[in-house]
């Protein structure tokens, strides 16, 4: 086959993004390795036969390793790329992965036409603690409106403390909402919209331009082509129903 | 009196490092050969200090936040300078107020509160400041000394060279509001392409201006001559064009001059620096095994004025501490893409 991408080294994230990544650089006419997949505890995989090689790392270890230079590009979401700060490049939108970065609050303190930070402080001490996993994006969130308030950085189950007395509010990733529901959270503030992107190490833009341009032009391609099957799925359901 | 160590050792400040032996000596190494170079294009050394008082570093580091600041005694606040640029600008408003021809080069410490972690906060720059000169000519003769710079410093290497006008000349030309082309630099400047090309999308221009817009910064390799025939014939794209012909220009002077380092400079219109410091060329410098760019620089003919002598001033900077850094990690046997 073609050798266009030969001597590429791509960062993969592990967990929630890793399966729909997969399933788009093979869209692309990618060949991953087939030991490449869930579960594998290999974490360096080479295809021979295009030279590519594949890294596994910690979701948000993988703008760490595109900067360095350790991988030349990777795919990260964007809530990760914001919140690590990193200069690399953004060069396409993959369109997997979608969630929203919000503010969330305990239902039960929510009031009708009162802003947030206003309705928690009725209900506060006069002290806001906001949870998060994304303490920078928080951080920079809340200073930029002029809000003070104390950032609790916590590695996981965000949603759990405001429920504990650990905070007031939480700042979280949101994909369906139903673990906020789930935990009496109502999201009161959108920060961003988040999805998975392509990253290049800006050394590696330059020094391997034409099999980068291939890689976008390709992943391009089936972003598109994948866009364009969830929207026929979407206006044809009967069709889609006759090809399952 | 004690200091404070960490299980018995002195601890270092953030962001700042020893530099022993084999590195050391391949710094004085590297800025020999560049002393050389630099001499031999006709440029005299100049050693400017360390310490300024903050207004005179100002005009280069808008971001105060990545200063180191300290107050003197009589209460003026100085700063470590993050930059040689504003230091030999300053210099040439001291001593060479009227304006005339300069070429100077100089080597020292920079300093700058990164903000990421990791970043060196203390590192070696060189380079060369041109004043005086607004020529194409200038401007090719800088690229190449550059480029002669990069190739005693790193291999393999690449100059990228961009011109400040095709961009802004381009957003200017599809009638962008000033304030939509802040938001499109500020796209590149984060190297947000995704945003740039959402920000273009939302225009509303004409779906061959939106291409056009989007081709030339995400796009593959442009052509040059296929660019400036694409712009010819629209009065709105009078300055663009003009870049692109400065660049056409300044690209045959040095493949005339050095064949094989022309085949070291790439072209790239859609290089974005800083727009309202450079005013014309820009450069960026790529050594293998340096996972940042170790050379920038271009033309800022309206810097000097901020220092009350007004000429015309061009010049690029080497990150020396990441180009001896670099190799080291080469000749350890840590290939680098």
């Amino acid at each position: 086959m073609t050798h266009e991408y030969a001597g590429l080294t791509i960062a993969l994230p592990k967990g929630k993004l890793f399966e729909p990544v997969l399933a788009l650089l093979r869209r692309a006419g990618l060949q991953p390795p087939p030991e490449l997949a869930p579960g594998t505890r290999r974490l360096i995989h080479t295809d021979a036969a295009s030279g590519v090689q594949y890294l596994l790392a910690r979701a948000a270890d993988v703008p760490v390793y595109v900067e360095q230079g350790a991988a030349d590009v990777g795919i990260a979401g964007k809530d990760v790329l914001l919140e690590s700060g990193r200069p690399v490049y953004e060069l396409l939108d993959l369109g997997v992965g979608v969630c929203r970065m919000v503010v969330a609050m305990p239902e039960s303190l929510r009031r009708d036409g009162v802003p947030w930070p206003a309705a928690l402080a009725a209900a506060g001490n006069g002290r806001l603690r906001i949870a998060s996993k994304y303490p920078r994006i928080a951080r920079e969130h809340l200073a930029a409106q002029g809000i003070a308030a104390e950032i609790i950085h916590l590695h996981g189950q965000v949603e759990m403390a405001p429920a504990i007395g650990l905070s007031d509010a939480i700042v979280d990733i949101v994909e369906t909402g139903r673990t906020l529901a789930e935990n009496r959270l109502v999201a009161v503030e959108d920060i961003f919209a988040s999805s998975a992107r392509l990253i290049a190490n800006s050394v590696s833009r330059r020094l391997n331009r034409r099999p980068l341009e291939e890689l976008v032009q390709a992943l391009r391609g089936a972003v598109q082509s994948a866009a364009a099957g969830a929207a026929a799925a979407a206006t044809a359901p009967a069709a889609g129903r006759e090809a399952t | 009196m004690t200091v404070p160590t960490s299980e018995g050792r002195l601890q270092l400040p953030l962001g700042v490092r020893d530099v022993l032996f084999a590195e050391a000596e391949r710094l004085r190494a590297l800025e020999d050969r560049l002393a050389a170079l630099f001499a031999a294009a006709g440029c005299r050394e100049v050693r400017p200090p360390t310490l300024e008082l903050t207004e005179a570093v100002a005009p280069v580091a808008p971001d105060e936040t990545t200063l180191y600041k300290l107050i003197d005694r009589q209460g003026r606040v100085l700063a470590l300078r993050p930059d040689l640029t504003a230091s030999v600008a300053r210099l040439v408003a001291t001593h060479f107020p009227q304006a005339g021809e300069l070429r100077l080069w100089y080597a020292g410490q920079v300093f700058r509160y990164e903000q990421a972690q990791g970043q060196p906060h203390e590192l070696r720059q060189a380079g060369i400041e041109w004043f005086g000169d607004a020529s194409a000519a200038a401007d090719a003769a800088v690229v190449a000394l550059a480029g002669r710079a990069l190739a005693a410093a790193a291999a393999p290497y690449q100059l990228v060279i961009g011109h400040t006008d095709v961009l802004a000349g381009l957003w200017a030309g599809c009638g962008i509001s000033p304030r939509d082309q802040q938001l499109l630099q500020r796209a590149l400047m984060q190297r947000d392409y995704v945003a740039y090309e959402a920000a273009v999308g939302r225009l509303g221009l004409p779906p061959e201006r939106t291409a056009l817009l989007r081709d030339i910064v995400v796009g593959p390799e442009q052509d040059l001559d296929a660019l400036a025939e694409r712009l010819e014939g629209t009065e709105a794209f009078a300055q663009a064009l003009a870049g692109v012909q400065r660049l056409q220009a300044i690209a045959a002077t040095v493949r005339n001059a050095d064949p094989e380092l022309a085949d070291c400079v790439v072209i790239d219109v859609g290089v974005v620096r800083n727009f309202t410091y450079y005013t014309g060329l820009v450069l960026e410098g790529f050594a293998g095994g340096v996972p940042q760019p170790v050379l920038t620089g271009g033309r800022y003919d309206d810097l000097l004025a901020a220092y009350g002598a007004p000429r015309p001033a061009l010049g690029f900077a080497l990150d020396l501490s990441a180009l001896a850094a670099g190799a080291a990690d080469a000749a350890n046997g840590r290939e680098q893409p």
